[in-house]
C-alpha cells in the first residue's frame, strides 16, 4: 500500500495544490503594503539576532546571554559614544542586552509557538479524526484551559514549576496548545468526510496513513499561519512575565527584564524628569516593534487566507 | 420566552463540568509543591504556621491525590482558600478587602474600552480605505502590539514624572487622611462612589486623578480588539440588501448607519465582552503593579514573585470562575439579541 501510494503521487512540485497556494499567498503578500512592512520588521529582527555576536561581541569564556556590566553604581548612565544605548540600573549594558534580547525573543517565540503547535496539531488532528470519547475528553480539557485567562494561568504555572525562562516557555506551550488543537480538529473533521479520504479508507489505508498523508497536509496550512501570528503574543506574554520578575534570571539579556530594571528610574531627577528616558524607552521600543512586525504580518495573512475574501 | 428559559438552563448546566475542570486544573498545579508547602493552602491564621505537620495529617496531604482533591474542594467551597504569605492575611480576607480597588478601575475601563472601540470601528468602516480608516487601523494594531506594562511606564513618566498631573497610588496623603478619619463612612470601598455618598468633592476629584492613568492605559491597549470586530461586522452589514433598499428609498446615509446598521453590527461586539473581561483581569495585574494601585492584580503579581502560591492559585481560580460566568452572561445576552441562537 505504502509503495504503490508513493508511485501514484509523483506529481511535479509546481503542479501540487499546496505549492500553488503558497505562490498565490506570496503574490498577495507582495501586493499588501502592511504585510511588507511587517516582513521588513521581522527580517530586521532576524538579522539583528543573527548578527548579535558581531554587533555586541560577548566576552570570551562568559555566557553570551549575560549582559556585561560597566561598573557597580546603581544609577543608569545615558547613551554615549561607547555605550550607544547607555546602561541600565547597576550598569548593565543596554545595547548588549537589547541585541541579545532579540535572540531571547526569537527563542521564546519559536519554541513557545512551535511547541504549542506540535502538541496542539497532534492532539487536534487525532481528536477530530477518531472522535468519540477521546475527542470529548480533549475538547473538555481545551475548554478548561480556555476558561482561565492566559497570562494568569501562565503565572500560576511558572510559580508552580519555578521561576526560569525555560519554565516561562513551558507555561506558554501549556497555555497555547488548545488554540491549535481546536483549529486542526476543525480541519480534520471537515477533511475526513471528503471523498478521497473515504476512497483511501475503502482501499484499505491505515488510520496512520490517512492522518499523515491526507488529513494533516490538507488541514495544516491555516494552523501554520496562526502559529506565525502567535509569535507576537507569545513574546508579549513572556516579556510581561519577565517584567513581573517571573522570567529570566537577573542580568540575562531580556527586554522585559530591562524594562523591569527601569522601574526605579521612571520619574527622572529633580529638574530633569526624563533623565533616564533610555532605560524604559529603548527596550520598550524593541518589544513593541517586534510584536508589531508579527502582528502586521498576521493581520495581512488573515485577510489573504480568509477563504471568503481571498480570491476577490 | 420559554425557549429563552430552557436555553439559560442548558447553559447553566454546561458550565458545571467546566468549573469542576478548572478546580481540578488548579489543584493539579498545586501538587507541584510538597505537602509541607501545600499546608499553606489550609492555614487560616499566622498561628497555623507553627503546626504544619498537624495540618499535613489533618488534611491528608500525604494521602492519594484524588482524596486530597476532595478535601481541598470542600475547603474552597467553604470559602477557605489558605493563607497569603505576601500579605500575612488569609486569602479570603484579601479578596474581601481588595476587590473594590480593582473593580473601581474595571467599571471605568470596561465601558470606556467598548465605547471607544465601537466609535473607532465605526469611523474605520464608514471611511473604508480612506485616511480615517488607515489611521484607526494603525492605532488599533499599535495598541494590540503595545506591552501594557510599557505603556503604563511611559504614561507615568510623562503625566506624573514630567507634568505632575496624575500621581500613582489610590489617593494622595490629604485625601487618605480624610478617608481614614472616623467621620468617613465606608459604603462600598470604591472611593469615587463613597466620596459622592459622603458628599466630599475633594476626595472624589483626588480618586479620579489617581484612576485616570490606569484606566487610560487599559483602554488604549484594549479597544483595539473591539475596534477590529466592530469594523468587520459593520462592513458586513453595510453590504447587505436591506441597506441598499434603505439607501434606494432615499434614507440619508447617517440614518442608514445610526438606525439600520449599527443595531445589527453591534451584536458581534457583545460576544467580545467575554474576551474583554479576560483582558481586563490580566491588564489589571500589570496596570495595578506599575501604578502601585494595590488591588487584586497588584496582590497577584507580588504574590507570584514571592512564590506565595495560595494567593496565585486562588487568583487564577477566581479569574477562571469570573471568566466562565462572564461568558455565560454573554451567551445569554447574545441569545436574547439574536433569537436564532437559542433554537439550536
Amino acid at each position: 500500500m505504502v509503495r504503490s501510494g508513493k508511485r501514484i503521487e509523483r506529481v511535479p512540485i509546481r503542479e501540487r495544490a499546496w505549492f500553488k497556494e503558497l505562490v498565490f499567498t506570496l503574490r498577495r503578500i507582495r501586493e499588501s503594503p502592511l504585510s511588507i512592512a511587517g516582513l521588513i520588521i521581522v527580517a530586521f529582527f532576524a538579522a539583528l539576532a543573527a548578527l548579535a555576536p558581531v554587533l555586541a561581541p560577548p566576552q570570551p569564556g562568559r555566557d553570551p546571554f549575560m549582559m556585561p556590566r560597566h561598573g557597580y553604581l546603581s544609577e543608569p548612565k545615558p547613551p554615549s559614544k561607547d555605550l550607544p544605548f547607555g546602561t541600565a540600573e547597576r550598569q548593565y549594558d543596554m545595547f548588549y542586552g537589547c541585541i541579545w534580547g532579540t535572540i531571547t525573543a526569537f527563542r521564546v517565540g519559536l519554541i513557545g509557538a512551535g511547541g504549542a503547535f506540535l502538541i496542539g496539531v497532534t492532539v487536534g488532528v487525532i481528536s477530530g479524526y477518531i472522535g468519540g470519547l477521546f475527542d470529548d475528553v480533549v475538547m473538555r480539557i481545551v475548554d478548561i484551559i480556555y476558561a482561565i485567562p492566559g497570562l494568569i494561568l501562565a503565572m500560576a504555572f511558572v510559580v508552580a514549576f519555578g521561576v526560569s525562562l525555560d519554565n516561562v516557555i513551558l507555561a506558554l506551550v501549556l497555555v497555547g496548545w488548545p488554540t491549535y488543537a481546536r483549529l486542526s480538529r476543525a480541519g480534520a473533521l471537515q477533511i475526513k468526510q471528503e471523498d478521497y479520504v473515504e476512497a483511501a479508507r475503502a482501499a484499505g489505508a491505515s488510520s496512520f496513513w490517512i492522518l499523515s498523508k491526507h488529513i494533516l497536509p490538507n488541514s495544516i496550512f491555516p494552523v501554520v499561519i496562526v502559529a506565525t501570528l502567535d509569535m507576537g503574543s507569545m513574546v508579549l506574554t513572556a516579556a510581561t512575565l519577565s517584567f513581573l520578575g517571573l522570567g529570566a534570571p537577573l542580568g540575562y539579556s531580556d527586554w522585559g527584564q530591562l524594562i523591569a530594571m527601569s522601574r526605579n528610574w521612571i520619574l527622572g531627577k529633580a529638574g530633569n524628569p526624563f533623565a533616564y528616558w533610555h532605560t524604559y524607552t529603548i527596550p520598550g521600543l524593541f518589544i513593541f516593534t517586534f510584536v508589531l512586525g508579527w502582528n502586521l504580518l498576521g493581520d495581512a495573512f488573515r485577510d489573504i487566507l480568509d477563504p471568503t475574501l481571498r480570491r476577490r | 420566552m420559554g425557549g429563552m428559559q430552557t436555553y439559560i438552563a442548558r447553559r447553566l448546566l454546561l458550565i458545571v463540568p467546566t468549573l469542576i475542570g478548572v478546580s481540578i486544573l488548579i489543584f493539579l498545579i498545586s501538587t507541584a509543591f510538597s505537602p509541607e508547602e501545600r499546608a499553606a493552602l489550609y492555614i487560616t491564621s499566622p498561628k497555623g504556621a507553627t503546626a504544619i505537620q498537624q495540618i499535613v495529617r489533618k488534611y491528608g496531604l500525604d494521602q492519594p491525590v484524588y482524596k486530597q482533591y476532595f478535601t481541598w474542594l470542600v475547603n474552597v467551597l467553604k470559602g477557605n482558600l489558605g493563607f497569603s504569605r505576601s500579605l500575612s492575611i488569609p486569602v479570603s480576607r484579601a479578596f474581601k478587602e481588595l476587590w473594590p480597588i480593582s473593580v473601581e478601575i474595571a467599571i471605568l475601563a470596561g465601558p470606556l474600552t467598548v465605547i471607544t472601540g465601537v466609535l473607532l470601528g465605526r469611523v474605520s468602516a464608514v471611511f473604508r480605505d480612506k485616511l480615517p480608516d488607515h489611521l484607526a487601523r494603525m492605532f488599533a494594531i499599535s495598541g494590540w502590539s503595545l506591552p501594557t506594562f510599557w505603556s503604563a511606564i511611559v504614561l507615568l513618566a510623562v503625566f506624573y514624572g514630567a507634568l505632575g498631573l496624575f500621581p500613582p497610588g489610590r489617593l494622595g496623603i490629604e485625601a487618605q487622611t480624610i478617608v481614614n478619619s472616623p467621620e468617613w463612612i465606608r459604603y462600598t470601598g470604591l472611593y469615587t462612589i463613597d466620596a459622592i455618598l459622603n458628599w466630599n468633592g475633594f476626595v472624589f476629584v483626588d480618586a479620579l486623578r489617581h484612576l485616570f492613568l490606569p484606566v487610560i492605559n487599559l483602554v488604549i491597549v484594549g479597544n483595539a480588539g473591539i475596534m477590529r470586530v466592530m469594523r468587520s461586522s459593520l462592513l458586513e452589514e453595510l453590504s447587505k440588501e436591506y441597506v441598499m433598499a434603505a439607501r434606494a428609498k432615499g434614507v440619508p446615509e447617517k440614518m442608514v448607519i445610526a438606525k439600520h446598521v449599527m443595531r445589527n453590527a453591534l451584536i458581534p461586539v457583545v460576544t467580545m465582552a467575554g474576551v474583554l473581561v479576560a483582558y481586563l483581569m490580566t491588564g489589571l495585574v500589570i496596570t495595578e503593579t506599575v501604578f502601585e494601585f494595590k488591588g487584586l492584580g497588584y496582590w497577584a503579581a507580588h504574590a507570584a514573585t514571592q512564590l506565595d502560591f495560595p494567593a496565585v492559585l486562588a487568583f487564577a481560580l477566581f479569574s477562571g470562575v469570573v471568566f466562565v460566568f462572564a461568558n455565560l452572561i454573554v451567551d445569554v445576552l447574545y441569545a436574547y439579541l439574536d433569537p436564532r441562537i437559542r433554537l439550536r
